[in-house]
């Protein structure tokens, strides 16, 4: 009994935290920071300052490292930008990573790899780059130069002949108006090469040196100088083969920065990531507070964790430190939040986060929320096709990328929802739509089983009797609500909240059970109450409301308003069922009705009109019963008893991805 | 000025449904009703989940002009207010479906399953315009995820709330669908 006890505060509760503080001699320090590093047992907070103690000072090491992060991380970024674009599924959810696996080395020893990588890549990749830079100047210089030419090209001149000689000013340039040019009498050639909305014209000047003034001051035209000697088709000619040669330099250029990237990526991420990690553990020292020979250290651990933390620290300061661990309490405790759920709600985890985590002193509500997301995922999209058809994809995606905890995380969930919804579309006569009755028994009347299980018959079919689905959702509102309530019950036992358990959940369960046999009675006329039993309904029922107002005042008769509203709510369940099950439908009778309408091609086109269009429903189904899943949780669910508002524990850890410690 | 936008499509086709269902009489004509309600409920559901689309939509293809990687978290987002438009063809599949309209044959129609087809079309119709609400929602979730990524998931929860209408609007006509014997 105690065992269960516990077990169940273990699963229920966030995990017992004790707050860690340590006071050790400053010469332990970089042993002690190494091996709290290594186990990940602790987080460490800010220590406040005191009267002598100060915030601590981080290592000049600290800085040299910072600079080796940044350069590294420059030079992957630039390296980055010229990575060849790849397509396809596996390169969209991310590139197998392999670690390298590295021995343990001294700082010194680290730093001097980065150095030496950074001697081999950082002056080719920043030169290259600055080459590329350089080269993609010119290259835009040499473009605008090739516009213009482009437009002189139009006269018959040579380009040395432009500008002013002894007697004659020849100018080029670009008019939106040929009349003050006219006006002013100066003779030109012009062609027109604006488009239809602008008119614009290349203009050639040819006047008098005695005119310069006039051809200075000319309204709606602008000058394009133009140097050079030829005729400007030739030039044009020399300008775009320049430029061919600018792109293939550039491009060579280019591709020995892609080759560097690819040979060299996984050696400056895993020198980055050794670099980071050693930093990590400089700047914790921020964190500390320091006197003048000793380090304070604050921060949590788990519970559970105590006496190996200890052991550790014992051995890291070869006994120089006084350690304090205290359970904290729950009333209400400001621990941070670590849960411990089973591995198969884990991936639920992501859900909670997205809300809020639970305080220390409140129910860790993963597993509530994992059984009853699958529950009503299923149900509202409901069919056995496309549940078959998340459970193949998840399982693809499950052990296809076991590289990526993020997929298999997710695959799991879509495994757990692919089987519900193959289960729920089963029992509510759905596989893509009426697929089978329609094209296989050639019967659309008919279901695709037929069952008798203790009186009730399968499978139940969802388009022609809502009614029953919707008394399914109605009930499954009311566990789904109720159990909100008996979880905020046990909360408040276990925060000894004895009034909360009076005042927050036992008039609900009084106002359902009376109410619910009253109306149950007089509105719905499902059964006939005994008198005994119709007293006791009014009894609970006023109880309950006299409760409610008592609490809340006049806004009690909202409260109870509210909870309906809610429980309606879940009559969501059936609405989204039978717009999956109707579009299903609607699909399958367009495609039946192809090759009447396109004889010959409409036989082809049938299969893929049914393939896309199950595929869209799916999506936009899917889409669909996963956020009003969700918002069963937030808004129904968790209004009966949840806040959220916890702080996640970040355990000081070294976490590695491109790199593997080995002996 | 929306509104007022909004006021005329509803009136439009009141106009034009009313008169419509009244000069309906007897036997297979009520079936024309039935034709009426399915026009309202996917007509009007159908308007309003165009006009949330649009909503959503020209926010999306700004923020995604200077933010391309949101790309997918904004069409999930620009897609939500689409579902009225489904429970506007659920309601019609439905009521055709009822009428015999679409397998043939189908149940003896009285003068109350005609008329009743009409307010049933209108009842989702109407709640499906709680599409342009969600995407006027949609289109402030969509500016906000442009700001900051981390709120996508946040921000189609919000966006959901205003469907919960369209919800309760389908589920008054499924009722009444099986209390008239139309399913």
């Amino acid at each position: 009994m105690r065992y269960s006890k516990s077990y169940c505060d273990a699963m229920l509760l966030p995990s017992e935290m004790s707050s860690v503080t340590i006071l050790t001699h400053k010469g332990t320090g970089d042993e002690l920071v190494a091996t709290l590093h290594k186990s990940g047992l602790m987080a460490i907070e800010k220590t406040s300052e005191n009267e002598g103690v100060f915030e601590g000072s981080v290592p000049d090491d600290a800085g040299v490292l910072a600079t080796y992060d940044l350069r590294l991380s420059r030079i992957l970024e630039i390296l980055k930008a010229y990575e060849p674009k790849q397509k396809g599924i596996r390169h969209m959810l991310g590139r197998k990573i392999e670690k390298k696996r590295v021995k343990p080395r001294t700082l010194a020893e680290k730093i001097a790899e980065a150095e030496h990588l950074l001697d081999e890549v950082e002056a080719t990749v920043l030169d290259t780059e600055r080459r590329i830079n350089e080269l993609q100047e010119e290259r835009e210089a040499l473009e605008e130069k090739k516009r213009k030419l482009e437009l002189l090209s139009l006269f018959p001149i040579d380009v040395a002949w432009l500008g002013k000689s002894r007697y004659v000013i020849l100018k080029f340039g670009i008019a939106t108006d040929l009349s003050p040019i006219k006006d002013a009498g100066i003779d030109f050639y012009a062609r027109p090469v604006g488009g239809k909305k602008e008119k614009q014209w290349a203009v050639l000047l040819i006047s008098h040196v005695s005119q310069e003034e006039k051809l200075g001051a000319l309204k709606h035209f602008e000058e394009i100088p133009i140097e050079g000697k030829g005729p400007p088709a030739q030039l044009l000619r020399d300008t775009e083969r320049q430029m061919e040669t600018l792109t293939r330099e550039m491009e060579s250029m280019k591709r020995e920065l892609a080759e560097v990237y690819r040979k060299r990526r996984h050696d400056i991420l895993s020198v980055r990531e050794e670099i980071r990690i050693e930093k990590q553990e400089k700047d914790i020292y921020r964190n500390f507070g320091e006197t003048r020979y000793t380090f304070v250290i604050q921060g949590w651990c788990l519970t559970e964790h105590e006496k190996q933390l200890k052991t550790l620290i014992e051995h890291a300061t070869g006994g120089d430190n006084v350690t304090l661990c205290r359970r904290v309490p729950r009333n209400p405790g400001d621990a941070p939040i670590h849960l411990k759920n089973p591995r198969w709600a884990r991936p639920f985890e992501t859900f909670l986060e997205l809300f809020s985590l639970p305080k220390y002193n409140e129910v860790n509500p993963t597993l509530f929320l994992g059984i009853s997301f699958i529950i009503f995922f299923a149900i509202m999209l409901g069919d056995m096709g496309y549940g078959t058809v998340i459970f193949l994809l998840s399982l693809v995606g499950y052990f296809k990328f076991k590289e990526s905890e993020f997929i298999r995380s997710w695959s799991f969930i879509g495994i757990l929802l692919g089987l519900a919804t193959m289960v729920a579309g089963f029992l509510f006569n759905g596989f893509f739509g009426d697929f089978v009755p329609r094209f296989i028994y050639g019967n659309t009347e008919q279901m695709l089983y037929h069952m008798e299980i203790f009186g009730f018959t399968l499978p139940i079919d969802a388009l022609h009797k809502p009614v029953i689905i919707l008394a399914i959702a109605l009930i499954l509102g009311l566990a789904h609500l109720n159990m909100g309530f008996a979880v905020g019950m046990y909360q408040n036992v276990k925060r000894r909240n004895f009034r909360g358990i009076v005042e927050e959940q036992i008039p609900w369960f009084l106002l359902q059970i009376g109410g619910g046999m009253l109306i149950g009675e007089t509105l719905l006329e499902l059964w006939t109450l005994g008198s005994t039993a119709q007293i006791l309904a009014i009894v609970f029922t006023i109880i309950g409301i006299i409760f409610l107002f008592k609490r809340k005042g006049p806004l009690g008769f909202f409260e109870i308003t509210g909870y309906m509203g809610d429980w309606l709510s879940y009559a969501r369940l059936l609405a989204l069922g039978l717009a999956t099950a109707g579009m299903a439908l609607a699909f399958n009778i367009v495609a039946q009705l192809l090759p009447d309408i396109v004889p010959y091609i409409g036989v082809v086109l049938m299969p893929i009109v049914l393939v896309v269009a199950h595929f869209a429903n799916l999506l936009l189904q899917a889409l669909g019963a996963g956020v009003h899943a969700l918002r069963l949780q937030y808004v129904e669910f968790f209004n009966r008893f949840y806040e959220g508002g916890g702080k996640k524990f970040v355990p000081f850890q070294i976490v590695r991805k491109f790199t593997e410690e080995i002996k | 000025m929306k509104m007022k936008w909004r006021m005329l499509v509803v009136g439009a086709m009141l106009l034009v449904a009313m008169p419509l269902a009244m000069a309906q009489e007897g036997g297979e004509e009520y079936k024309a009703n039935v034709i009426l309600g399915c026009m309202l409920a996917m007509g009007i559901a159908g308007v309003a989940s165009a006009i949330g689309l649009a909503l959503a939509g020209s926010s999306a293809v700004a923020v995604t002009a200077e933010k391309p990687e949101l790309f997918g978290k904004l069409l999930v987002l620009q897609v939500l207010p689409m579902t009225q438009s489904v429970y506007g063809l659920l309601t019609a599949i439905l009521l055709m479906m009822g009428a015999g309209l679409l397998a043939g044959g189908g149940t003896e129609m009285t003068s109350l399953m005609g008329t009743g087809a009409i307010w049933i079309g209108l009842v989702v119709g109407i709640t499906g315009l709680s599409a342009i609400n969600q995407g006027m929602v949609a289109s402030a979730s969509i500016a906000s995820v442009g700001r900051n990524p981390d709120v996508a998931a946040r921000g189609i929860i919000f966006t959901v709330m205003p469907e919960t209408i369209a919800i309760f609007g389908l589920l008054v006509a499924i009722l009444l669908m099986t209390g008239l014997g139309l399913l």
